[in-house]
């Protein structure tokens, strides 16, 4: 059992070492800073500005944190467009009948999307809050950035499942990444709180990544008591374990359809 | 009965009037050199062969790659979003600006992502050097096929209108239909030209994604495709008129408003003049990007 930890953590670094040269062959410090970065100001601050334009301070706050937060995990939910990478590289049916299975190999390679998630979100929150004048407490400094790191890490244990099943339809990888990045932009309370939508929708964000660790950070923000923000980091912790447990399940499965019917090939 | 040989003087005499000239004769068989002479009519319609044939060559390949119409699916998602902050805060009144997101920026990944990879996925798959060496410029082909891919775009404003009147129940009457027919065809072609430009460029690139990416903010921040241009920072402003998307916003919006929109004719020939330059400079750089491509021969190398 051991042993096997030891291998998987291996293959896992492996995994990690080539999506973070693969992530430095795509882009540098400027270029990430020029169009990535740029992009992702941008977008968020669309949505800040629609605050604006509605004429009230908090709405203005509340977007801006929302957005500050999900540019996080929408930067890792990139994980669901790269699983079908391999693919293209031809080293998909190599690591599905590699002895150590898919999933140590594919989670580590896409590890780097939530680092990049991780710093993205960080570098947003500071030039947002600059820009727009956002009041940071201490209780805020202090905890929102290890909210974004566990935030991060969910949306990416929950793309990891996610990307099982596009590995499946590979051609759908982008509309799947952005699709799920929308539904979490709605649904989350990045916009609007919870409450606005109907229950049965309310329940499914209960589950969905972001949703408690957001919470956490809008708490955070209000000085809210210690103890309900721990509980929320908790809550986003427990639906990261699950996602990515789940994934580390289905993974090696779904990728087994597809060497059953021979479809794993280059093409899709 | 036998097929006439014209004379070495009549062959001469006819090859001259092409513009021509004979550079081997055995029997029969005779190879010219030169460039023909080409009325303008026979020129035109030449090129609209190419582009047609472009065009149905794009409209098999989008129904064949559905991943061509991500972008359909993905943004109009984000009126959802948009409508539910409107709402949220009381202001329904406001729906228009969520179509107009909408419908802008759907028709602008459809452009800027999706058709500004056309030359360079030629490139890619070393099917330029064909198109490239045929007498038709490479431009036209460029323009059908991403005429074409920015018009799926145009369903991102049906989509919107769809999930807004469906999913919140908000009442989104066009008062103005006339204008927004013409503003989604002046958006259309401005869309188009601005994206043949973005396709020339980007195909220089190392990867041509970074630029694409690059692209994705700034534009629909500075188009004010959902918060109109007087709520951007001051130092932006001034930016947002060079940006057609700014001129389809407000246009949008005036189309969903009962006020009577003023300067009608103005703002829509801002649409298509901005476009104008795009398409014009893409003209230029296109002929001089393949040029040089094929000086380095670096054409069919990505």
């Amino acid at each position: 059992m051991t042993l096997r930890l030891i291998q998987t953590a291996r293959v896992f670094r492996q995994g990690l070492r080539v999506g973070w040269t693969d992530f430095w062959l795509f882009w540098t410090w400027k270029s990430w800073i020029a169009s990535w970065l740029l992009r992702t100001v941008c977008n968020a601050m669309v949505w800040v500005l629609l605050g604006r334009l509605l004429g009230d301070p908090q709405t203005v706050n509340y977007l801006l944190i929302g957005n500050a937060v999900i540019a996080g995990p929408s930067a890792a939910c990139w994980t669901i467009a790269s699983s079908c990478w391999d693919r293209w590289d031809g080293t998909y049916p190599l690591q599905v009948i590699a002895p150590s299975g898919l999933s140590a190999s594919n989670a580590g390679r896409s590890f780097v999307w939530p680092l990049n998630g991780i710093v993205t979100s960080w570098v947003v929150f500071a030039i947002l809050g600059f820009g727009f004048d956002l009041a940071f407490p201490p209780r805020a400094l202090l905890l929102v950035p290890g909210l974004v790191v566990l935030i991060c890490l969910s949306a990416y244990g929950y793309s990891l499942f996610v990307g099982g099943f596009v590995a499946l339809a590979p051609r759908l990888r982008i509309m799947i990444n952005f699709g799920t990045t929308n539904v979490l932009m709605a649904l989350t309370g990045v916009s609007v709180p919870i409450s606005f939508w109907p229950g049965w929708l309310g329940a499914l964000a209960q589950v969905l990544p972001v949703t408690h660790g957001l919470h956490g950070v809008r708490l955070a923000f209000a000085n809210g008591s210690l103890r309900e923000i721990a509980a929320c980091a908790s809550q986003e912790i427990l639906v990261g374990v699950i996602w990515t447990t789940s994934s580390l399940l289905a993974v090696d499965r779904l990728a087994a359809i597809g060497r059953r019917d021979g479809s794993i090939d280059f093409a899709g | 009965m036998q097929p006439q040989i014209p004379s070495d003087a009549e062959l001469l005499a006819s090859a001259d009037a092409a513009g021509l000239e004979v550079l081997v004769r055995t029997g029969a068989q005779v190879a010219f050199v030169g460039e023909p002479h080409e009325n303008s009519w026979s020129r035109a319609r030449r090129y609209s062969y190419a582009f047609w044939g472009a065009a149905r060559m794009q409209v098999r390949t989008t129904l064949a790659n559905i991943e061509d119409l991500t972008w359909v699916v993905t943004e109009p998602l984000l009126a959802i979003v948009a409508v539910a902050i409107l709402v949220h805060a009381g202001r329904p009144d406001l729906a228009s600006h969520a179509l107009s997101a909408s419908f802008l920026m759907t028709i602008g990944q459809m452009g800027f992502w999706v058709g500004s990879d056309v030359l360079a996925s030629e490139r890619h798959r070393e099917t330029l050097e064909l198109s490239v060496i045929t007498p038709t410029p490479f431009v036209v082909v460029l323009f059908a096929r991403i005429l074409l891919i920015s018009s799926v775009g145009l369903l991102g404003l049906i989509e919107g209108w769809l999930l807004i009147r469906g999913l919140f129940r908000v009442p989104l009457a066009i008062h103005h239909p006339w204008l927004l027919l013409a503003t989604l065809l002046t958006t259309l072609l401005a869309a188009t030209g601005t994206s043949v430009l973005m396709s020339a460029l980007f195909s220089l690139a190392r990867t041509q994604r970074t630029l694409q990416n690059a692209m994705h903010g700034p534009l629909y921040l500075l188009g004010g495709v959902l918060v109109p241009v007087q709520y951007l920072p001051t130092f932006l402003q001034p930016l947002s008129p060079f940006v057609f998307l700014s001129w389809s916003a407000e246009l949008v919006r005036d189309s969903f408003a009962p006020a009577e929109p003023r300067q009608i004719g103005l703002r829509l020939a801002a649409i298509v003049a901005l476009g104008a330059v795009a398409a014009v400079l893409a003209l230029l750089f296109t002929a001089r990007i393949l040029e040089r491509l094929r000086r380095n021969g670096t054409l069919g190398l990505s």
